[in-house]
């Protein structure tokens, strides 16, 4: 194996270097950094926990075969979650197209079971409060909340304008927060 | 990193499905990991296949210069040494005889030079 990377944190542009030259660690690496938060986006706009599975691995394969056409230096995860947000439309979309038993939330299991089925009664209000929402705005809260991304980079995930990803943001919090309570906040937004 | 919202907790994979997830994942990925160490090593033959005649012929060029001065530093030596009174009488002792140098191409005079030659050769030499 080429260039074996140690763990521990190490530089964005410096891991998508290295996985440009196959390097299995860093991009192993890339993976541990974004799967759980690409698994949320992803469940967010599918709404079915397998396919949002599937919509992930889909992604980190399509990001890695197009690794070459991610500017040097540039930011691995507004770049990724673009690639896992068209990968999840389109699976939507194929997936409307033919009727499919939709698997139970909590079918994956754990090892603590009360913890579990919080987890899954967390999960399906809060999947119940996003499919309210128009998929823009509630790919935007997510990736504004669970991300940190300031309103230029959901702007360039989302392919819109900063002015329409503020106020995707300030409207989806907004219908969450009459769905979900006062968990929502309301006046952190920045910029 | 910023922490993960409590509101967002129930999206977030549990244990069994991030292992799972980030084993298939890997799985999938090591062909194009593979395939794309080999285009490295591809990339690093072509240019090793470019460069080895031109650094061959670097090697000859410098090499060969490197050689022709210092043949040229000798012959100056050689040019350079001091006439004294023996080495011109040695060079006068190394003079052939007259006529030496004026030679006849006839045959008739070059077979009596071998005839010559064989009669003063001693007998013990003879087979």
């Amino acid at each position: 194996m080429l260039g074996t990377v140690p763990t521990g944190r190490r530089d964005e542009a410096e891991l998508v270097g290295l996985v440009q030259g196959g390097d299995a660690t860093a991009f192993d690496e890339l993976v541990r950094r974004y799967m759980d938060r690409g698994y949320a986006v992803a469940l967010s706009i599918l709404g079915i926990p397998q396919d949002a599975e599937d919509a992930v691995q889909t992604a980190f394969i399509r990001a890695l075969e197009r690794m070459d056409q991610l500017r040097p230096g540039s930011p691995f995860g507004p770049w990724f979650y673009s690639v896992l947000r068209s990968t999840a439309l389109n699976l939507r979309r194929r997936e409307s197209l033919r009727s499919h038993e939709e698997i139970p939330v909590s079918a994956s299991g754990g090892s603590n079971p009360e913890r579990e089925l919080d987890r899954t009664l967390t999960r399906s209000r809060v999947l119940a409060a996003l499919e309210e929402l128009p998929e823009q705005q509630r790919t935007a809260v997510i990736l504004y909340d669970l991300e940190g991304y300031s309103h230029r980079e959901v702007a360039e995930i989302l392919g819109v304008a900063v002015g329409t990803s503020r106020a995707h943001v300030h409207h989806g919090r907004k219908a969450l927060r009459d769905h979900l309570g006062p968990v929502i906040e309301l006046e952190t937004e920045e910029e | 990193m910023r922490d993960w919202p409590d509101w967002l907790e129930g999206m977030r994979p549990d244990d069994l499905t991030s292992v799972r997830l980030r084993s298939s994942i890997l799985q999938a990925a090591e062909p194009l990991l593979e395939a794309r160490r080999d285009d490295l090593w591809d990339v690093a033959s072509r240019w090793a296949g470019l460069l080895t005649p031109v650094a061959a012929a670097l090697v000859l060029v410098f090499g060969g210069l490197a050689v022709r001065g210092e043949v040229a530093d000798e012959s100056l030596t050689l040019t350079a040494v001091e006439p004294t009174p023996d080495l011109v009488e040695l060079l006068h002792a190394e003079v052939a005889p007259a006529g030496f140098s004026e030679f006849d191409t006839n045959d008739d005079v070059v077979f009596a030079a071998l005839g010559e030659a064989a009669r003063q050769r001693p007998r013990s030499m003879l087979p």
